[in-house]
């Protein structure tokens, strides 16, 4: 069993290391410090098992198990948090596998035992029970066969399309799945609607602008794009700028 | 030691200070104003019925209610703090009669300007002074229902900030326990000074939130949480202490600085990738001391953390206030990219505290 560790202290790691390294049928192939190099490191050694730290700097565990689901192959995840944040009692330690520091080395045998994937229902209710708000801090992306992570910050507006969403940000734009509805909902008053089709981050607008049609646009801050408002929504959109 | 006795007693019972308002605050002179109308109307309202003139009755009680009222607690302002060592039966006694007196000496003026009959027929004496006794009683029961109402508020906030100080974030218990559990192999001396800085944080959170430390004390209680955290953080926080030219033996409430310096890891290091630089700054002007605790705002900042945040150095304002007063106080900036508390409190050494 191949086993990828991810914690942000490194004596937190060095305890599960020595631990595995007891065990007959598995070894660390890899360590990781927080969520994205867990991604990172995920897609080079494609390991079996994940165990992972829930509360890390940047993108923490349950983001980037998040992440991780959307792979072809997702590794199963184990997670390893201290008592404090997360409600996880309210969860069969068997069913979603999780442990708690410090951890027991028959704990840690049993759950390796048991790995499994954690279902998108799991990670939802872990989302809803733990203090930490649901939304992600990045989007993922199939990119050139691997996964592109794109900053929620970095975002300049999201648009329908028929079947996917682009998302555009400041170094190109990626393709994605969900629909506008739900990334409206997920970041609530990060991004503000514009049109039917389009959200537009409210940190990156600069000002409004109107075409030689009588059509209102967004002017962004460093960035050409010009999305286009909708009647019905120029009202709400000029009134949410002259607050910025 | 000794200082912590000596208020936690203070905070059990009411104090003869105490135990009348304060008649200095603006609400407590309308308070009565009503009060004395209210009665006077009362009065009135009892004798209209056989009185030739209700409504002069009615003018010359308000008159007197609120000149022997006034007179009655400008002369408990001055009274007041001389009867803090008497029991409270006793202060109340000596209230009581010097309002039967202030309301005799009155109805005397009032004779001697109106003349005898006169003066008698609108102001019977027996029955004044019977009317004196009686309201005086009610604002008496009053005075103390409402200490201690006070004293019970006063109560609830040292509880919450007792239970506040008490917590050790369980989130940080079991994650120094790991910690350990991996020093105690990898590095045995570093396990041992790690179990002796938790058992000395534990035992700071136990001490009563009212007693008081030298600086020096709780600069290292601060140093020793501090070097937890560095085996947790790793090279993800840089620690710089300028504290050598605040004085060691100055007085502070017990946990001022750790707390800070805790919310400072909580909000400014754990969330960030990169860390920064942690600051602990102090210095003195006059026999005013200043301590500055900066610390990096990382680019994510969750909502959630920025409560608790609130609550803890609430907590810390309120204990400075309750130790110094208006001496202490504390102040929080966010900087460019970085978040700074700074503390400011009297330089007061054991030895004057008492």
């Amino acid at each position: 069993m191949r086993i990828l560790v991810v914690d942000d202290e490194p004596l937190a790691r060095a305890r599960i290391l020595r631990l595995v390294d007891t065990m007959a049928d598995a070894e660390v192939v890899a360590e990781a410090a927080n969520g994205r190099e867990a991604i990172e490191q995920v897609e080079h050694f494609e390991p079996d098992v994940v165990l992972m730290d829930i509360r890390m700097p940047g993108i923490d565990g349950l983001e980037a198990t998040r992440h991780l689901n959307s792979l072809e192959k997702p590794p199963a995840v184990i997670f390893v948090t201290a008592y404090g944040d997360y409600a996880l009692e309210a969860f069969d330690a068997h069913a979603l596998g999780y442990l708690l520091k410090p951890v027991q080395r028959e704990k840690l045998e049993d759950a390796l035992g048991r790995a499994r994937q954690v279902t998108q229902a799991q990670l939802s209710a872990l989302n809803n029970e733990t203090s930490f708000g649901a939304a992600r801090t990045h989007i993922s992306a199939k990119h050139r066969g691997g996964m592109m992570l794109v900053p929620v910050r970095e975002i300049l507006y999201f648009q329908a399309d028929q079947k996917y969403v682009t998302v555009k940000h400041s170094e190109g734009e990626v393709l994605i799945e969900d629909s506008l509805k739900s990334l409206e909902d997920e970041f609530g008053e990060m991004f503000i609607r514009i049109h039917r089709k389009t959200l537009v981050a409210r940190r990156h607008i600069a000002s409004l602008a109107r075409g030689n049609s009588g059509q209102f646009h967004v002017v962004l801050k460093n960035h050409e794009d010009q999305p286009e408002i909708s009647r019905r929504h120029v009202t709400e959109v000029k009134q949410a700028t002259s607050k910025l | 030691m000794p200082t912590n006795r000596t208020e936690t007693q203070l905070a059990k019972k009411p104090t003869a200070t105490e135990l009348f308002p304060d008649f200095s605050h603006r609400r407590v002179s309308i308070a009565f104003v009503f009060f004395a109308a209210c009665a006077a109307f009362a009065i009135s309202a009892a004798s209209a019925p056989w009185h030739p003139d209700p409504v002069q009755s009615f003018w010359s009680a308000l008159a007197l209610c609120v000149a022997v009222g006034g007179l009655w607690i400008s002369s408990l302002r001055v009274v007041a703090p001389r009867l803090k060592k008497q029991k409270i039966a006793t202060a109340y006694l000596i209230a009581w009669a010097l309002l039967m007196a202030i309301t005799g000496l009155s109805l005397g003026v009032c004779y001697a300007v109106l003349g005898t009959e006169k003066g008698s027929h609108y102001m019977p004496l027996p029955s004044t002074l019977i009317m004196a006794a009686a309201l005086g009683g009610l604002a008496l029961r009053y005075f103390y229902i409402h200490a201690n109402w006070q004293l019970n508020q006063e109560r609830g906030q040292i509880a919450r900030s007792q239970a506040l100080a008490a917590r050790i974030r369980p989130h940080f218990l079991f994650n120094t326990l790991n910690t350990i559990a991996e020093l105690t192999r990898a590095d045995p001396e570093a396990a041992e000074h790690a179990v002796e800085d938790l058992a000395r944080l534990y035992r700071m959170s136990l001490a009563d939130v009212q007693h008081k430390v030298p600086l020096a004390d709780e600069i290292n209680t601060a140093k020793s949480y501090l070097y937890i955290e560095q085996y947790r953080l790793g090279s993800r926080m840089r620690q710089t202490w300028d504290t050598d030219r605040l004085p060691a033996d100055a007085q502070l409430p017990i946990l001022t600085l750790q707390p800070l310096v805790e919310n400072a890891i909580y909000h400014g290091f754990e969330p960030c990738p990169d860390g920064g630089h942690l600051r602990i700054e102090g210095w003195s002007e006059g026999d005013r001391l200043y301590m500055v605790v900066t610390n990096p705002i990382p680019e994510i900042e969750r909502s959630n953390r920025q409560k608790g945040n609130n609550m803890a150095t609430e907590n810390i304002r309120q204990r400075l206030q309750m130790a110094f007063g208006k001496q202490a106080s504390m102040q929080t900036e966010k900087l460019d990219q970085q978040y700074q508390v700074t503390l400011r409190f009297p330089y007061v050494t054991g030895d004057t505290q008492g």
